[in-house]
């Protein structure tokens, strides 16, 4: 058995060498950085973004 | 009397009037109706008073239909009462309202008109919903407007109390619900003027009380059950002339007439449009721009829909008319009109010298219709023969039904100014917006609109917010497309979407980027400078970003875009909106202090002075389009090409009919998400090989299957590109092999939870900005995943890190970053995906699962992966268990069949295999084996015997049905314990071989974090907004009592290996099962943020918040204690894990005096809880 129409492999795809972001979310409220992990550079947002984040997922996106 | 004058939405209008004339309100959530419900609940928590001086009782219930008997109910106890509801949700609530209009009760269901799942779920706006009730006695009324639905939703109380009838008062969903417009309102005293307080007293007096009891909704025979329907018949020609008096007592009071059917347009029309609905807006519009330029063209707006007199319609059409359309926003398949159409049709029968009239459908889930499509109507009605049954906003090239787009101008008002900004989900813009439309309206004499257009992804979609201000009236009901000022707030936009194709000859363009002068030469696409230029628009750019973090604001550019938008478009003075922009700012961050105030204030004024004009080149106007996949060679699948790619452009309201020829039924392909390479992070985990511990657990718990382990031989490492670090491969099965752990830095979404669960000594995944990276980890990808793949030839246990070998046939999803729902399900795909089938509730995991066109579901390189479909949200149990019986059915019949075969003279060899997959039928991985080894024993087998040949020929069509296949239902705690606990009770005990799997995000997380049963104690939630008073449901322990239905309670990185072990147990057990998945969300408000909601599940479990558990009856036939609790005795403090997240933290600051008792409360369920499973354990 192999793939068929409606089974894609995602190999035979125009942006598999892209490195041009298309829907980068560096403005979004959850990836603020208040914080940075020293260690791993994982950032942390600060309560009010966290709150922003929560609002938009509650209140903004309404899906 | 008083006139308010209020700048708000449909759905808060809705409320607004609904709230005065409410006693009690029942109610369900349903997009995009639960605005609604929300704000009367909140207006009720803070004391707002109805007409008879009392707060409205909101309840939120488990379903529709639980909101529709309880609506019903309520009604019968004498209470006033209303609910708000759309598409399924109105359907579920059907049988109620046949109950509620025969027993003639005056309820009012407020309807944001929403299309219907068929092929297909739309959460948009159309008719189908309200014309599924046409026929169930109540009465309907269209609002077109946000005023309308302000005016006529007083209609539809006063009439139903006075009239004895209920009303379904509509609007559209979207269009009109979440459009922002200035509007006047009456006081609640001038509703109380109008109300019929003997009506209601009546109404009182005949509710069910032991006082004077009746007996009500008997059962009746033959004999009298038609004459007592027709028995009603008076109320129904009755409740024409009371609407009409409260039409005229409302048009004294406001100055606003409207009637059943209001006219527009020409006196001497001879071609009119009858509508209902927000498109009527559009359509005045058109009339008055055609009729100025010499048109006879008349519009008829429909507001009583039911009872329909045909009397009142026949009067109000000019007599000069000659030809009709009717406009549908439905449709009907198989009828030979749509329902309005129809009911118009039917009104001419016998009028002689009746008009032509044709009908037409528009507008299905929220398809835009604009002045453009309107004017197609008009112009076919001129022909000699129109044509009928045809369709606008789109093109049809395949029944050929649709009218062309011909017209090009722009009908809106010259004095207008529409704007277009394109943001991101939480970026502000759609917020800021708001506010600024809210600005505009008070402060100005303008007339206003706001309209939100978002894509389908929770946290993180593409944000296009319509605004428009004017003298006048603002009619275009659609979508901007002529704007004035347009503004990207997102620099990475400009590499996929064609924002410039909204904006006017001469507008402005303003781009929020971190490009210089010379870096817009180099990085701004070639396609954006040549309409810049073409266009001759005035383009700025603002480096928001950059500015926001200098004054400290982080990330937060919405205030400096705001600065910069009200510099721009000129319409207060500088001074002015600086002063307005600062009070909002003060009244929206003190409770944050001073400096947040200030900080944001200072972020308004950068806004203003920082914009940049740039000085457009001439040369731009002679640019070639050089975009990198123009130039690709590589052949997309059809899907991807026709379909995915014109959708992720914004274009796919460009698709013609044919495109989905082929796909009819809605299916897509899986595997489309990783077409997608969105490049979301920020920053992407680099792997630090020296210090790896090759525990795989980064990959295990990663949300979006974006970090995974490869395992190279000699041979493969020596093909692989220069940057492609490896390691030796630790463990006994992986001796010879190299190991990496290969990062897909496009499809990450930066959330840094696997750097953050690295168990390394030192850490062994460290974040990078993204840009880093990109070079050689992109091209490292590609070969791991495409070149390298996932080896099926050694020999892997059942651990962690084991399974992490395994390719996950769920990938790339719409997830939020950090999504704690995910990586379960990857897991399970990782084990079972190949022969999976799944039925997933509609909710979030339906969401990020598959929303057209992406497809997070897979396949591996043999074609096989999960089937996956989505029916509705409270039939999912029931509908995976359709599955499983069709799938039983099938192997019952392979199983006779194989038995049959057995007492024939076929092949030795082949009765072996036949012996052996009856044997092993019920287990998946060596059914897989044996059914391969069958069908190539019998694909080419050759016999004369008839009867072989008959019963060969019987598995070569059921093939598809050797494997056993694994079948799972998913969905959320709003599916599982709520709305659809029936059917998963149904299935529990049905004893068959399911499998369920329960997101646990304690919320039903994506109509907005309403609470579910599933809330614990204590929990902030809509419709719990001073915390949940009462205790989480055990949904675990209620279905262990069935005896025979494995259990278990799962928290990934909490312990994996219980999580492992649990899936497989689950999986092989044959019977039911149910695993109950801790899922961490954006809407806790994890305080630490995203990037550490593997570390929140681990917390959970060590505050004693959330237990681990495995009720497996195997072991009780083995005389063992079937209960199994792996969690511990909590060691860390339960009241620090509340204050970690928003949604507990946040009562202490909304209601302290409640807060403190609640979180007590909370705890003791929990300690509790663990008590109960405690004994259990030790029996």
């Amino acid at each position: 058995m192999s793939r068929n129409s409606n089974t894609l492999s995602g190999e035979d795809n125009k942006r598999l060498h892209s490195t041009t972001a298309t829907n980068k979310e560096g403005t979004a409220a959850w990836a603020n950085v208040h914080q940075v992990d020293q260690e791993t550079n994982v950032s942390i947002p600060g309560d009010y973004s966290v709150e922003k984040a929560k609002n938009w997922v509650d209140d903004g996106s309404k899906l | 009397m008083g006139k308010i004058q209020l700048t708000l939405d449909g759905n808060t209008a809705a409320a607004y009037t609904a709230y005065a004339f409410t006693d009690v309100a029942a109610i369900f959530p349903i997009t995009p109706s639960s605005g609604m419900a929300e704000i009367t609940d909140e207006w009720a928590a803070k004391g707002r008073k109805n007409i008879f001086n009392q707060q409205v009782n909101v309840v939120e219930m488990q379903s529709e239909a639980g909101a529709a008997g309880a609506f019903h109910g309520s009604l019968q106890g004498g209470a006033l009462t209303t609910t708000f509801t759309a598409s399924q949700g109105l359907l579920l609530m059907i049988p109620n309202l046949y109950k509620v209009s025969g027993e003639l009760l005056p309820g009012v269901l407020h309807v944001s008109a929403r299309a219907i799942t068929t092929h297909a779920l739309s959460i948009f706006g159309d008719h189908q919903d309200v014309m599924a009730v046409r026929q169930t006695g109540c009465a309907l009324l269209a609002s077109g407007s946000v005023q309308e639905v302000i005016d006529l939703a007083a209609i539809a109380h006063l009439s139903a109390i006075k009239g004895r009838l209920p009303f379904v008062h509509f609007f559209d969903g979207f269009r009109t619900s979440h459009e922002i417009q200035k509007v006047e309102a009456l006081e609640y005293s001038d509703y109380s003027e109008m109300v019929d307080y003997k009506a209601i007293q009546d109404f009182r007096d005949r509710a069910l009380s032991p006082n004077h009891p009746v007996t009500r909704g008997t059962a009746q025979n033959p004999d009298i059950y038609f004459q007592g329907r027709e028995a009603g018949n008076p109320f129904y020609s009755d409740i024409i002339p009371i609407v009409e008096d409260y039409f005229a007592q409302l048009g004294k009071k406001t100055g606003r007439q409207y009637g059943l059917f209001d006219y527009y347009g020409a006196e001497d029309a001879e071609y009119i449009i009858i509508a209902m609905g927000s498109v009527t807006q559009t359509i005045e519009e058109t009339v008055d721009y055609h009729n100025a330029n010499g048109e006879k063209y008349g519009l008829v707006k429909v507001h009583l829909y039911r009872p329909f007199s045909s009397k009142h319609l026949q009067n109000i059409i000019p007599k000069s008319v000659k030809k009709v359309a009717v406009l549908d926003r439905t449709k009907e398949p198989g009828s030979i009109g749509e329902p309005l159409f129809l009911d118009v049709k039917g009104c001419f029968s016998d009028v002689d010298h009746a008009p032509v009239i044709v009908g037409g459908r528009y507008g299905l889930g929220s398809k835009d219709t604009n002045s453009a499509d309107i004017t197609a109507v008009y112009e076919n009605l001129k022909l000699k023969k129109p044509k009928t049954n045809f369709t606008i906003g789109i093109v049809d090239d395949v029944t050929k039904t649709s009218l062309e787009r011909v017209f090009k101008a722009s009908t809106e008002p010259s004095d207008r100014i529409s704007c277009k900004f394109w943001g991101l989900g939480s970026d502000g813009t759609v917020g800021s917006n708001k506010q600024a439309i809210m600005i505009i309206g008070n402060k100005t004499e303008d007339h206003v609109q706001a309209y939100f257009d978002y894509d389908s992804k929770k946290s993180g979609g593409v944000t296009i917010s319509n605004l428009r201000f004017g003298k006048s009236p603002i009619k275009s009901t659609y979508l901007v497309g002529n704007a004035d000022y347009v503004a990207c707030h997102n620099q990475s936009y400009v590499n996929k979407y064609d924002i410039l194709d909204d904006v006017k000859q001469g507008g402005i363009f303003v781009l929020n980027c971190q490009w210089s002068d010379e870096e817009l030469e180099q990085y701004l696409p070639n396609k954006y400078k040549k309409l810049i230029a073409e266009k001759e628009l005035k383009f700025y750019t603002i480096n928001a970003v950059k500015i926001a973090e200098e004054i400290g604001l982080g990330n937060r550019i919405n205030m400096v875009m705001q600065g910069a938008f009200f510099r721009l478009i000129n319409i207060l003075p500088q001074e002015e909106f600086i002063d307005e922009l600062n009070k909002a700012v003060t009244y929206s961050y003190s409770k944050k202090g001073d400096k947040v105030v200030k900080m944001n204030q200072d972020a308004i004024l950068m806004g203003v002075e920082q914009i940049h004009e740039v000085r457009v080149p001439e040369e731009w106007l002679n640019v070639i389009d050089n975009s990198h996949m123009e130039m690709s060679t590589i052949e997309e699948p059809d899907f991807i090409k026709n379909i995915m790619r014109p959708m992720q452009a914004q274009k796919g309201q460009d698709l013609p009919v044919s495109a989905f020829i082929g796909r009819e039924d809605g299916t897509i392909p899986s595997g489309t998400t990783a077409y997608e390479k969105r490049g979301i992070a920020v920053n992407v985990p680099e792997w630090i090989e020296e210090n790896c511990i090759q525990c795989n657990q980064c990959s295990y718990i990663c949300p979006h299957a974006v970090i995974r382990p490869f395992l190279l031989t000699e041979e493969e490492l020596n093909k692989a590109p220069i940057s492609f670090e490896t390691v030796k491969a630790t463990g006994k099965s992986f001796e010879g092999l190299y190991y990496r752990m290969q990062i897909s830095p496009m499809d990450c979404t930066g959330c840094g939870n696997c750097a953050d669960i690295c168990p390394a000594k030192e850490k062994a995944l460290v974040m990078k900005p993204i840009e880093t990276q990109l070079s050689h980890e992109v091209d490292n990808w590609k070969f791991a995943n495409c070149t390298i793949g996932y080896k099926t030839n050694i020999p892997l246990g059942v651990t962690v890190k084991d399974s992490q070998f395994r390719e996950p046939l769920m990938e790339f999803s719409g997830a939020c970053a950090g999504c704690g729902e995910t990586a379960y399900i990857k897991l399970i795909t990782q084990l079972y995906g190949n022969r999976m089938m799944i039925a997933n509730a509609t909710g979030c995991s339906s969401i990020w699962g598959a929303s057209a066109p992406s497809s997070a579901y897979s396949s591996n390189k043999e074609g096989k992966g999960p089937a996956w479909a989505n029916s509705l949200f409270e039939d999912n149990a029931e509908f995976g268990y359709g599955m499983y019986l069709a799938t039983k059915q099938m192997r019952n019949g392979l199983e006779e069949t194989m038995k049959q075969l057995l007492s024939t003279n076929v092949d030795v060899t082949i009765k072996e295999l036949i012996s052996d997959w009856l044997n092993y039928k019920e287990d998946g991985e060596i059914s897989e084996q044996v059914s391969g080894k069958l069908i190539d024993a019998i694909e080419n087998y050759e016999i004369t015997d008839d009867e072989v040949v008959l019963l060969l020929n019987n598995i070569k069509q059921r093939k598809d049905y050797l494997v056993k296949r694994s079948q799972w239902m998913i969905g959320g705690d709003g599916w599982a314990y709520d709305i659809g606990f029936g059917g998963l009770d149904h299935i529990m005990a049905s004893g068959e071989d399911i499998n369920v799997l329960v997101f646990d995000t304690e919320v039903y997380s994506n109509t907005g974090g309403q609470a579910s049963k599933s809330t614990p104690a204590a929990a902030v939630a809509k419709f719990a907004s001073s915390g949940k008073k009462s205790g989480k449901k055990d949904l675990g322990r209620m279905l262990m009592t069935y005896g025979n239905v494995y259990v278990a309670q799962v928290g990934i990185h909490a312990d994996n290996a219980q999580l492992i072990k649990a899936v497989r147990e689950a999986e092989s057990f044959k019977g039911p099962s149910i695993i109950i998945a801790y899922a961490p969300c954006i809407s806790h408000g994890i305080k630490e943020g995203m990037g550490k909601s593997m570390a929140t599940i681990k917390k959970a479990v060590n505050a004693g918040y959330w237990h681990l558990y495995r009720y497996n009856p195997e072991l009780s036939k083995q005389g063992k204690n079937p209960f199994i609790l792996d969690s511990k005795e909590p060691t860390e403090s339960f009241r620090d894990f509340l204050m970690g997240q928003v949604r507990y933290s946040s009562l202490a600051r909304t209601f302290p005096d409640e807060a403190e008792h609640l979180f007590t409360k909370a705890e003791e369920y929990a300690k509790e809880r663990y008590e109960i499973y405690s004994k259990m354990n030790s029996l």
